[in-house]
């Protein structure tokens, strides 16, 4: 059987890869609402990524294919945390609303991109006041589970 | 007259050099979620840049060697051949970083796919590097980074709290999401003190062809060049601490970060975030790709030089043909650049002992540089960087696991 000092590893090396591993390991295994609420900062950070595209092309600040590429961004990243709330051991408090609220986001968002190709302010501004009251939404759900909103 | 016209001009470069993909993408992240908590990692990655590359530069004024070419020479290639293979990998990596980031500027400009630049950009940074000469490629692409300042203008248009500032420059323990914290302030570190730039800057100074007269010139350019270049990471991080973080934003893709100019320059805004990516990025890629085919050629003895022409040093010119190609295949194939950047920057923190420690051996070395070598103060400071670089590198791998997840 081999071990670390049978591999000839220089005594500073072999400490390092020690406390490296079991940092790795004490790292890795946070409890599942916790990493619902990571999930959910996520998530949030995204629709107000949305929100402000939204306020900024309104500006005339940002083109409407930073818009549109913005979106695809979001959205996959969205679905991809709704996926996740999903799989989720969570509970179920947290972890319904919170798919509700990503799912809601992802067609607000695809709302977004078209009313800008379409060059309608009205409707933009109609869905980054939509962003705006899921934000609201999100943040709530977090401060109830005991999480943060930066 | 001269010496001071190089010395205004290395100034200038230094400061539109100093910005690449690695702070833009650190500052930002940090900016975002740690508002402007995590300064101190800044402040304290340019004090140890400032000494690297003030002793890269006077040790090549005094043996003109660079440093790579001397290691090899005085302490043997079997000493040389570990620091030369994770010096290469990171080149490696920070190339396909910068690559990453001409390629994510020109998405922005374009809408098209960032992949679908990979391929154009590389031969246009081939091209650049096959076509100019050393001083029209670093004095270009570094004046032209003078562009990045518009960070510094934003954070100043802002009106940021000084107070809190003057706090960040602190080290202080996390409010929140301690991982994360420490993820960030040793990717920051990892972005100012990039490995490349000091092999870089040793082999650039034997290029110019300094010698002992430009050991003033060159502490004017590491302390002025680099201390100011550094504001502009300073900006950058108030600028995602003031107009991102209030609104919840933190940055997990560069989409994000390309909104972070728009509130001080309405209409403008758009446009100089992606000018200066492009910029600051292709500058950055083109020294990389030569840092990377100049240590090559030195370790293995070849003849190497920018101002050469190709068929005098053909296997230095095929080292960064290579190179380019080899990291532009890494975008092509749909690597995120944000996240290469992030992991580049932890592991430019971690491979730092590795290239760090034949470095002070050869800074104390009597019959090199004589009354040049290293000083308390220097040794200090170098020894700080490696006790540091080593405590880096066992901590950057498991917050590489989760915060950088």
């Amino acid at each position: 059987m081999w071990n670390l000092y049978s591999l000839g590893l220089r005594p500073l090396v072999r400490t390092a890869l020690v406390v490296a591993a079991a940092s790795s390991l004490a790292c890795s295994s946070k409890p599942p609402k916790e990493k619902l609420l990571d999930t959910a900062q996520t998530a949030s950070s995204w629709i107000a990524t949305l929100r402000m595209t939204g306020e900024q092309w309104g500006a005339n600040s940002v083109p409407t294919s930073f818009v549109e590429t913005t979106v695809k961004a979001a959205r996959s990243e969205l679905e991809k945390e709704a996926d996740d709330a999903g799989k989720s051991k969570a509970p179920p408090e947290l972890r319904d609303p919170f798919r509700q609220i990503v799912t809601e986001a992802k067609d607000v968002a695809k709302r977004l991109s078209q009313t800008a190709g379409e060059n309608d302010r009205p409707g933009v501004a109609r869905e980054v006041g939509l962003l705006a009251a899921l934000q609201e939404r999100l943040k709530a759900l977090q401060k109830q589970n005991g999480g943060e909103s930066q | 007259m001269k010496k001071a016209a190089t010395l205004a001009l290395g100034i200038l470069t230094s400061v539109g050099g100093f910005f690449d993909v690695g702070n833009l993408a650190t500052a930002a992240q940090a900016g975002g979620v740690f508002r402007l908590q995590l300064l101190w990692p800044l402040l304290l990655g340019t004090l140890l840049v400032i000494f690297l590359v003030e002793m890269s530069g006077r040790f090549a004024a005094v043996t003109r060697q660079a440093l790579p070419d001397a290691i090899r020479t005085h302490l043997g290639f079997a000493t040389w051949l570990v620091p030369f293979l994770v010096l290469s990998l990171v080149h490696f990596l920070v190339l396909g970083a910068e690559i990453g980031g001409i390629c994510f500027a020109l998405h922005l400009v374009t809408g098209l796919p960032t992949p679908v630049w990979a391929l154009p950009v590389a031969a246009l940074v081939w091209l650049f590097l096959w076509r100019a000469s050393f001083s029209a490629i670093e004095n270009s692409t570094s004046l032209l980074g003078l562009l990045t300042l518009a960070f510094v203008v934003a954070a100043w248009q802002h009106r940021p709290p000084t107070g809190q500032i003057l706090a960040g420059m602190l080290p202080t323990l996390p409010h929140h999401d301690p991982a994360r914290y420490w993820f960030i302030a040793v990717s920051l570190l990892g972005a100012v003190i990039s490995p490349y730039m000091f092999y870089f800057y040793s082999s650039g100074a034997v290029e110019d062809k300094w010698d002992d007269s430009y050991i003033g010139v060159n502490r004017g350019v590491s302390v002025i060049g680099m201390g100011f270049g550094s504001l502009i990471s300073v900006g950058a991080i108030v600028v995602a601490a003031v107009v991102l973080a209030p609104r919840g934003i933190q940055v997990d893709d560069y989409h994000q970060a390309a909104l972070m100019l728009t509130t001080a320059f309405p209409f403008w805004g758009f446009v100089l975030f992606a000018a200066s990516m492009a910029i600051a990025c292709l500058g950055a890629a083109t020294e990389v790709a030569l840092s990377m085919a100049y240590a090559t050629a030195q370790t293995y003895g070849w003849n190497w030089g920018e101002d050469l022409d190709p068929r005098e040093d053909a296997r230095f010119c095929l080292m960064y043909t290579g190179a380019i190609l080899g990291s532009a295949l890494l975008i092509l194939f749909g690597v995120d650049p944000l996240k290469l950047t992030l992991l580049t920057m932890a592991v430019n923190a971690a491979v730092l002992p590795f290239v760090a420690i034949p470095f002070l051996l050869l800074m104390n070395d009597r019959k090199l540089l004589k009354e040049h070598r290293n000083g308390w103060i220097s040794n200090t400071v170098t020894l700080v960087v490696v006790v540091l670089s080593i405590v880096l590198a066992i901590v950057s791998i498991p917050l590489l696991i989760q915060g950088g997840s």
